[in-house]
């Protein structure tokens, strides 16, 4: 087995009460294709979320290339942290001395005469150590507001899916969920806005290496979308699209990241037999394509035999077995597991 | 097929109004320009209700913050005495620091908290453009505002003229940038958070960052705006800047067609003309039919204006049940409607 | 957790807590020391008498706030609606309650026909606003049951804008009470007796409490047990709260949702009406345009206490009096509007969940 490019090590995460993810442990060699099975409520999709960083784990680490994937975004969050609680300060002055200080600049001037610039600076500055108390409390005061401000927004939404979408992750959704309003091709050119480099004044005057680029990135959009067969389609608008088309559009748009990993979330539910064949079979070529690993969560026992090479299956949130899809099916606790639910999904 | 140049039909008519309005027709130039403000700043306010689909209230308070802060530097009340161009980017610039200071910790609040926070924002400016009368002259108003120079000319309401011409000018600027920012990789990243927030971050894009610059970009054109204002105005009261400013920018945006320029404006025109004309107008003839206006608290009746409200709030509830993307939807709007028509041609077309 | 909460004390503490800081932080603000001659103290107060002054008359202002704040909570917690027309809806609770006293013969009324006069505005009126509220939601929002968020909220304050029309228009009606200028506030007739109960019972102290400060106490808080009971007890109650938890359980447990939604705004737009009455009667003037910061004060009320959390509600309505009552104390009136949006954005921001609130899973 080659090395794990991606790795899990005790990832748990509780909602309140409810303990979703339980301390799971899960590696994914590179360029492989790995699926996590289970029944509904497993938390297969919670574990995707905690990858892709829509949830903060309550314990454990993910890494990536060997990497803890957090780390970095701390850093970038001390830094930014820094610059608000010094805005806040500067904020917490203007509250404790601003007015006076404007008041005491201004004061002595009559209308439309000359104003003695350097009296008036000097009223301005001896009406702040007139405060001196006030200034230094609305000084602390903001930094602490801010700090603690920032702190426990960050807190809150520490969890940045953007931040790990630049990294390589690259995921489709259970419940589809592509920006229906906007075109196929959109669609995909959100996707690919990360790598786009055209700043802001660049855009703004529609600069030759903007138009460039635009032209660039829809070319290569369009690529993806011939990639998975919807080339035809590129100027209807996303919601418009019938149910399969649409799930092979989110792969399109999250293959614009340029990942260097797929995490696909039941990419053939919904599916009839044929898509689910042609699906499976992108799953493939996709993979060949793209060098990219894939992580899916499948329902289809048929796509699950037919692709992965290890498969993982959680219960109750936590992993009950690991291995190839011969061992697994064999597995006695994974067939406890699926009993109650039936067969309908164990072909 | 191209579409016909409306737009282009519809700047030129406004260029040439003046010259027709030369020889005696139509409403007068200076009620006009207030027309132009409101829209410009429906424009703007578009930037963020329409593109990132924020649900922004207290838009106002960004227009009297450029005011305001052009106004302290440019009127004789107070010692700056800048001109008049100068202060202009500076109100931008305050309407942007504004923007940027405030609404960065609150960009992460659900849609609709949101809202009521940056209606709360206003409110809180507009306390404290009234109670800090050393800095702002409070109720009693910040007057004069220094006018434009221009060759010599010191250009304040009574050329009219000038002023059409140069806020039809921030008009068209306002609606090239929104247009161009739009068709951009930032107004894409604007249309997925607005759609899908949770998909839009994890396909790379930054929400907070994205939503900052919205916000920003259209507190930057109200600051423009209200530089201006206040030095066509000649004077500024905090009255000028309250809620219900917010608010009938919001109907028009709304109204207009979230995301598209072309429809705000329109929304923006319909509306504030029905106030700075039809109302008017009305309200005339109806002295003139009924002299002494019927007398007592009828009158209230009789003043059109007064229906303003009652108007925008029947437009916002009917608009909300029958046709929630306004009267001119954006473009990804009319791509729908065409490819619907295109299904249905083929649909009936014979094999 | 919404509707249901009656608080940990854990959580109480804070919020206690929180409230001694914000005193505590509106005393140290620098004002002119000498300036505070509190409105209608004769007596030169103590300054802890002065405290408690305040706190009275903070707590008589919360009990209006709270019963508007349950008809926002109410809402929120059904439908996750910002009722924002709800402010203008006790505004015109206010004019319904006016017309109906002015038309009784207004100031001339005393005793038993004053008595009478209250009981029926509180009747009329409460009926008024709970059936436009019904209807408003049968009308305008039910419609809209699965469209994008924004799009109710656009359309209750589209409906705002309507009501404070209405409100005007209603002043300029040639009828009793409303005087000949349409948008100028109309006073209402002053029907309650104001005999100081601390003077009264022979206390020796400046204090004033009077008796309209106790009729506010003794109006409002039978409404808010009368509902606390209501939604814990009846059956209805129970379907409100079933509903409020998860809208698709309920109805698969057979409860009317559309019903249980429509009994939430009859009840709190009666609230409201009750609330308008009150109001009127204590502070003796209305405008057309009064349910916009009262609204935003009582929406504040509302998210401070947890937005959905009916007690939260309750609380939070008195605690916003307070705050808005010694910020009149220490600061100045003209900046309370001010102390208490930023309030509401410091707890948004640091709290959105409320001071009585819990933490919520989000759902990806």
């Amino acid at each position: 087995m080659s090395l794990a490019n991606l790795s899990l090590r005790g990832v748990t995460k509780r909602f309140g009460g409810l303990t979703a993810v339980s301390s799971v442990d899960l590696d994914v060699a590179e360029g492989s294709i790995a699926a996590i099975i289970g029944p509904n409520g497993a938390g297969k999709t919670t574990l995707f979320n905690l990858i892709t960083g829509v949830y903060a784990p309550s314990e454990g680490s993910i890494s990536f290339e060997a990497r803890d994937v957090r780390r970095a975004l701390d850093r970038r969050a001390i830094e930014l942290g820094t610059s608000v609680a010094a805005g806040c300060a500067l904020l917490g002055v203007a509250i404790a001395a601003g007015v006076p200080a404007f008041e005491a600049l201004v004061s002595g001037y009559r209308y439309a005469e000359p104003f003695a610039w350097g009296a008036g600076l000097g009223r301005a500055l001896s009406a702040f150590g007139e405060r001196a108390v006030g200034v230094v409390l609305g000084a602390l005061a903001g930094t602490a507001v801010g700090a603690g401000g920032y702190a426990v927004t960050w807190r809150r939404g520490r969890v940045r899916p953007h931040l790990l979408a630049r990294q390589g992750f690259g995921r489709t959704f259970q419940n589809i969920r592509l920006f229906k309003d906007m075109s196929v091709l959109g669609n995909v050119l959100v996707g690919l806005h990360p790598r786009l480099e055209a700043g802001f004044w660049a855009s703004l005057l529609r600069l030759p290496s903007q138009r460039r680029e635009e032209a660039g990135a829809r070319a290569e959009a369009t690529g993806l979308l011939e990639f998975v067969g919807l080339a035809d389609r590129r100027d209807a608008l996303a919601k418009n699209l019938p149910y399969g088309d649409q799930r092979r559009l989110e792969i399109a748009r999250a293959l614009a990241l340029r990942p260097k990993v797929l995490l696909l979330d039941e990419p053939t539910s919904g599916m009839n037999p044929n898509e689910t064949q042609a699906l499976t079979r992108l799953i493939g070529e996709i993979r060949e394509r793209f060098r990219v690993t894939v992580v899916l969560i499948e329902h289809h026992m048929k796509v699950v035999m037919g692709i992965s090479e290890r498969v993982t299956v959680l219960d109750h949130g936590a992993k009950i077995a690991e291995g190839t899809p011969a061992e697994v099916s064999a597995h006695p606790a994974v067939i406890e597991a699926y009993l109650g639910k039936g067969d309908e999904d164990v072909e | 097929m191209r579409r016909p140049p409306i737009g282009v039909l519809v700047v030129a008519a406004a260029v040439l109004y003046p010259a027709v309005h030369a020889i005696g027709i139509g409403p007068s130039l200076g009620g006009l320009v207030t027309i132009l403000f409101f829209t410009l700043l429906a424009v703007g306010l578009n930037i963020v209700v329409g593109y990132a689909g924020i649900l922004h209230l207290g838009y106002a308070a960004f227009f009297g913050v450029g005011a305001y802060a052009a106004g302290i530097l440019t009127t004789p009340s107070h010692p700056f005495g800048w001109p008049f161009w100068l202060a202009l980017p500076v109100g931008g610039a305050a309407g942007a620091l504004l923007g940027l200071v405030f609404s960065a910790p609150l960009l992460r609040l659900r849609g609709d908290y949101l809202a009521i926070v940056t209606l709360g924002l206003g409110e809180i400016l507009q306390v404290v453009l009234i109670n800090l009368p050393g800095v702002t002259r409070g109720n009693s108003g910040l007057s004069p505002i220094g006018a434009p120079r221009l060759l010599g000319y010191e250009l304040d309401q009574r050329y009219p003229a000038f002023w059409y011409y140069f806020v039809l000018a921030l008009l068209l600027l306002a609606v090239a940038v929104s247009r161009a920012v739009e068709r951009s990789r930032f107004g894409r990243a604007w249309v997925a958070i607005r759609e899908n927030e949770l998909a839009a971050d994890c396909m790379g894009v930054n929400p907070v960052r994205a939503k900052l610059l919205a916000f920003v970009l259209s507190a930057v054109v109200a600051g423009v705006a209200g530089a201006a204002y206040g030095s066509f105005a000649g004077g500024l009261y905090p009255t000028a800047f309250t809620f219900n400013i917010s608010a009938t920018l919001l109907c028009m945006v709304i109204l207009g067609g979230m995301g598209n320029p072309a429809g705000v404006v329109l929304g923006a025109v319909l509306l504030a003309g029905f106030d700075r004309v039809v109302a008017p107008f009305l309200t005339e003839q109806a002295g003139r039919l009924l002299p002494g206006g019927g007398g007592g608290s009828w009158r209230i009746f009789l003043e059109f204006h007064n229906y303003r409200f009652l108007l925008y709030g029947i437009a916002l509830v009917i608009l909300m049940r029958i046709r929630p993307q306004g009267l001119l939807p954006s473009a990804e709007m009319r791509e729908e409607l065409l490819e619907r028509e295109e299904a249905a041609s083929a649909a009936g077309a014979p094999a | 957790m919404r509707l249901r909460s009656l608080g940990g004390s854990a959580r109480l503490r804070r919020a206690l807590g929180l409230a001694l800081l914000l005193t505590a932080a509106t005393f140290l603000l620098d004002t002119p020391a000498s300036a505070d001659q509190g409105p209608g103290a004769p007596v030169r107060l103590g300054a802890v008498e002065e405290l408690l002054q305040y706190l009275l008359i903070g707590i008589a202002r919360g009990a209006v706030f709270s019963l508007i704040a349950l008809g926002y909570t109410m809402v929120y917690g059904i439908i996750e609606l910002i009722n924002f027309a709800h402010g203008d809806l006790y505004m015109l609770g206010a004019f319904m309650a006016l017309s109906v006293v002015a038309c009784c013969g207004g100031e001339s009324l005393s005793g038993g026909a004053a008595a009478g006069a209250i009981a029926l505005a509180f009747l009329v009126s409460t009926a008024f606003t709970a059936g436009v509220n019904f209807g408003v939601e049968r009308l305008a929002y039910r419609p809209l049951r699965n469209a994008p968020p924004l799009a109710p909220l656009l359309t209750a304050i589209g409906m705002s804008f309507i009501f404070q029309n209405l409100g005007l228009f209603w002043g300029g009606l040639p009828i009793a009470g409303m005087g000949s200028q349409a948008a100028a506030p109309k006073s209402f007739p002053d029907l309650l007796p104001t005999v100081n109960l601390v003077q009264a019972l022979g206390i020796p102290s400046g204090l004033s409490f009077t008796t309209k400060d106790l009729f506010v106490i003794a109006t409002a808080a039978p409404l808010m047990v009368g509902l606390t009971l209501f939604v814990r007890f009846t059956r209805l109650g129970k379907a409100m709260r079933a509903t409020a938890q998860n809208r698709m359980a309920a109805q698969v447990v057979g409860i009317n949702a559309d019903r249980v939604i429509a009994a939430t705004f009859l009840i709190g737009g009666g609230l409201a009406g009750a609330g308008a009455v009150i109001n009127g009667l204590y502070n003796n003037t209305i405008v057309f345009d009064m349910g916009y910061n009262a609204g935003l004060m009582a929406f504040t009320a509302a998210v401070l206490g947890g937005i959905g959390s009916i007690p939260g509600a309750m609380l939070g309505g008195f605690f916003i009096g307070i705050v808005s009552s010694f910020s009149d104390w220490q600061l100045a009136t003209q900046w309370t509007p001010a102390v208490v949006f930023g309030l509401l954005i410091l707890v948004l921001i640091f709290r959105p969940q409320g001071l009585l609130g819990r933490e919520t899973g989000e759902k990806a």
